[in-house]
């Protein structure tokens, strides 16, 4: 998948490796990194799909400007993208587990379940929280994209509110909203890059274990930083096929699609 | 479990007090890298045979791999390779210093990519409108390209000094006492408790502190005629 090109380029780093540190350790090293990229994306795509459901639920809310909802939904957007993941990521990992138990105690069950909680459980929930929020904007914007006339067109063909939502409204906007979902997925696998802090192994956890091994830091993170770039020029080749691939089947020129 | 909002109040202020150095820090970078930026934007506009191609690679790479592990990269990969390669040793820098190599380096690849965005949305009419009233270079870019320029990054600026903002989160890992770093040190004091507490303090002040900067960027958009000029436009496009 990586071609070779790019690869010579660092000759003398593979070179510093074999005569300094340790034998073939850069092609190990690469090796064992890209053993962990498809569980990355996996994360990343339980965490996109989640929050995409999340956050679709809060903008048709706010939209309703329900008061109270509407201000509490404004609040929790501007606080979780506000907070730095990390920060995020830090508290959750003492909170929940203390939230969690003491829910179990209150449904009569042993509070000790909570010690269960694996870290990445506590990556995945933290991260749909802090998404969603990202997502609750994205979807705004494409909702707001759709005319209203075509909520009073479909009401008119005898749709209901909830039918024209469905199969009017959220086709249209998820058409418009689909560029910023992908960025938003090249974004994910590299925050994930933070798990490291609560001991969840993704791409870079896995280097950063590797170099602390044997200390050559250079070469290995190297290899490192190899496998997110070819990843984030293959996730982008991919994101823009099939955002081509959507809009034509849908009828609207590239240009159109920006 | 419960939060104790006391001792989630004091720690706030203790942060506080570490505020300024983080933002001073911020600001130094985004200053750096904005300055950077232009310099590969120029570059790679003016098709420069090879140092082009060397910026777009720096960009693609500044973009596509994550901040944390450029730091490491910075910190830990920098040094041992020009001690084993060169012999220089960098062992008597500080770690503020490649925090700071790291954020600009990294602030520069992205915001060259603002700039270039920015760029192909000034109107080529004007370019061309203004070389026919045979403005300079200097003029034609001090007094037509650079100020919409300006007006149309602004919010993606707003965004990326934020961004930036977030970002100085890591640098604990290396070991800089900065609001993270301290959070750190309280946290392994603790004897483990009410560590959930510091990291609410220090979200708190980050929240406060992001929801300033989003203050600052609304009111230099406000104030900046090209900006309102953008915003009017698309005003007028969506009426159309």
């Amino acid at each position: 998948m990586i071609r070779l090109v790019p690869l010579a380029g660092l000759a003398p780093v593979a070179q510093l490796s074999q005569n300094t540190l340790r034998g073939d350790g850069f092609v190990n090293d690469l090796v064992q990194i890209l053993a962990v990229v498809p569980a990355s994306l996996l994360r990343a795509v339980i965490i996109l799909a989640l929050s995409i459901f999340f956050g679709t639920i809060l903008a048709l809310l706010a939209q309703h400007r329900i008061p109270v909802v509407t201000q509490v939904i404004h609040v929790y957007v501007s606080f979780f993208r506000g907070v730095p993941v990390l920060v995020q990521l830090m508290f959750w990992y003492y909170f929940l587990p203390q939230l969690v138990g003491a829910a179990l105690r209150t449904a009569g069950l042993p509070g000790t379940g909570a010690d269960d909680l694996s870290a990445d459980a506590i990556l995945i929930f933290t991260y749909v929280l802090c998404f969603s929020a990202y997502l609750t904007e994205t979807a705004t914007a494409a909702l707001n994209s759709v005319p209203a006339e075509q909520r009073q067109l479909a009401a008119s063909l005898g749709y209901s509110p909830w039918q024209a939502t469905l199969r009017v409204v959220l086709p249209q906007a998820a058409l418009y909203a689909l560029p910023n979902i992908c960025n938003m997925f090249v974004m994910l696998v590299k925050v994930l890059s933070l798990g490291f802090t609560i001991a969840v192994v993704d791409i870079f956890a896995e280097a950063k274990i590797i170099a602390g091994f044997y200390g050559d830091y250079i070469v290995v993170y190297t290899a490192d930083a190899l496998v997110f770039w070819g990843l984030c020029i293959v996730l982008t080749i991919a994101s823009n096929h099939v955002i081509r691939a959507t809009g034509s089947r849908r009828g609207v020129a590239d240009f159109e699609l920006a | 479990m419960s939060i104790d909002l006391g001792y989630v109040l004091g720690l706030v202020l203790k942060f506080l007090a570490k505020l300024p150095a983080t933002l001073l820090l911020t600001v130094g970078c985004f200053a750096g890298g904005l300055v950077l930026a232009f310099g590969i934007f120029w570059v790679r506009n003016a098709r420069i045979p090879v140092v082009s191609q060397l910026a777009d690679v720096f960009v693609s790479f500044g973009r596509s791999v994550p901040v944390i592990l450029q730091l490491f990269i910075v910190y830990y990969g920098l040094p041992q390779l020009l001690s084993l390669t060169v012999g220089v040793d960098l062992g008597s820098w500080n770690k503020i210093t490649f925090a700071a190599v790291t954020l600009v380096g990294f602030d520069s690849a992205y915001l060259a990519e603002v700039l270039r965005g920015a760029y192909l949305a000034v109107d080529r009419e004007q370019i061309m409108l203004a070389q026919s009233l045979g403005y300079g270079p200097v003029a034609l870019w001090g007094r037509v390209v650079l100020p919409q320029m300006l007006g149309i990054a602004l919010p993606d600026l707003g965004n990326a000094l934020i961004k930036l903002l977030h970002n100085t989160t890591l640098l604990f890992t290396i070991g800089i006492v900065d609001i993270m770093g301290l959070a750190d040190i309280i946290v392994s004091n603790n004897y483990g408790i009410r560590q959930a507490e510091v990291y609410l303090a220090v979200g708190l002040v980050y929240w406060v502190a992001s929801a300033a900067l989003e203050l600052l960027v609304k009111l230099c958009r406000r104030f900046n005629k090209y900006s309102v000029l953008v915003t009017d436009q698309i005003r007028l496009e969506v009426a159309a």
